[in-house]
């Protein structure tokens, strides 16, 4: 979806600036709220893409002036309220007022969330079930199309021309697995665009950017 | 493997800026690099994760690998230090 988190090529933002010294967190909510989320994945009710799905369904101009955790926080209460594993009465006060699913399982203690931050990112690959239709070297164009719901191609990559310049693996399609579809695993590649395909002619002509793309994302030119 | 990421990395200006002016980042953090010198931006857009291998300094050549691996940061392995330098670890 074109949310405010697809930032590619947006303009007007200012310089980057690196705080010296940056400490982990610059606010004690900001540790709780991210070991709340480890925690309740370990219940097992959404995967990384509907995550990053949730969150990139922020109004755009909440998900631009939010604070960065605070865009983790809104996206877990969403899943929640999506699984019925919370009423937005308990978020609204804090108490209690329905059980949890009985087969629910626990959500990770305190002294085991560390561990399970740093093993995030679990493997993506799956098991081969075709074979690439793509070769290194190959020429490919982008689909343009602007889906309501997750996708992991870009708006400024869509409808560019690029070439294959590694195959990564068979992987989960997020395009998929984002919008509750299941894994529906495929075939992902590198592809490089050369800066002005896709910046035009005042980019300099040295340049270029790949992105990683799912097999569905590309036609053969 | 390289930590939490820093706040200027989930920021609005690094991640819009990246893709379309990657030399202008480069410059925010102080580098500044000639036309001829091609810049190739990795957009991450799977799981796959690129680490940057540094660029050896000059004068390094009888250094051993701990050492210098001492010089390099995190900034070095996102790609937005080009330049380590012998006094920097010092």
């Amino acid at each position: 979806m074109n949310g405010g988190q697809d930032l590619g090529g947006m303009q007007g933002f200012g310089p980057v600036r690196e705080e010296p010294n940056e400490p982990n967190f610059h606010a004690h909510w900001e540790s709780r709220a991210m070991a709340m989320v480890v925690a309740l994945g370990a219940l097992g009710q959404w995967n990384i893409d509907q995550s990053r799905h949730a969150r990139e369904s922020l109004n755009p101009a909440d998900y631009l002036t939010f604070p960065y955790y605070k865009i983790w926080v809104e996206g877990v209460e969403a899943l929640m309220l999506k699984r019925d594993l919370v009423k937005t009465e308990e978020l609204a006060t804090g108490k209690q007022v329905a059980s949890p699913p009985p087969d629910l399982p626990p959500a990770l203690p305190k002294d085991k969330v560390w561990n399970a931050l740093h093993a995030l990112g679990g493997a993506a690959d799956r098991p081969e079930t075709s074979k690439p239709a793509f070769a290194l070297g190959d020429t490919i164009k982008t689909i343009a199309d602007h889906p309501a719901g997750h996708t992991r191609l870009p708006r400024y990559g869509r409808g560019k021309t690029g070439t294959i310049t590694k195959i990564l693996g068979h992987h989960v399609f997020p395009d998929s697995a984002g919008n509750d579809l299941g894994d529906d695993p495929k075939w992902l590649y590198q592809v490089r665009f050369s800066a002005t395909e896709l910046w035009g002619k005042d980019a300099n002509p040295k340049d270029s950017v790949t992105l990683d793309l799912w097999e569905p994302h590309c036609v053969k030119t | 493997m390289l930590g939490l990421p820093p706040t200027w990395y989930k920021s609005p200006p690094y991640r819009s800026k990246a893709v379309i002016d990657p030399r202008g980042v480069l410059a925010d953090f102080g580098e500044v690099l000639p036309d001829d010198v091609a810049v190739e931006v990795h957009d991450s857009t799977a799981e796959t994760r690129y680490l940057i291998v540094p660029q050896r300094p000059a004068g390094t050549d009888d250094w051993s690998v701990e050492k210098l691996a001492a010089l390099v940061t995190r900034n070095a392995m996102i790609g937005t230090q080009r330049t380590l330098t012998p006094d920097v670890a010092s």
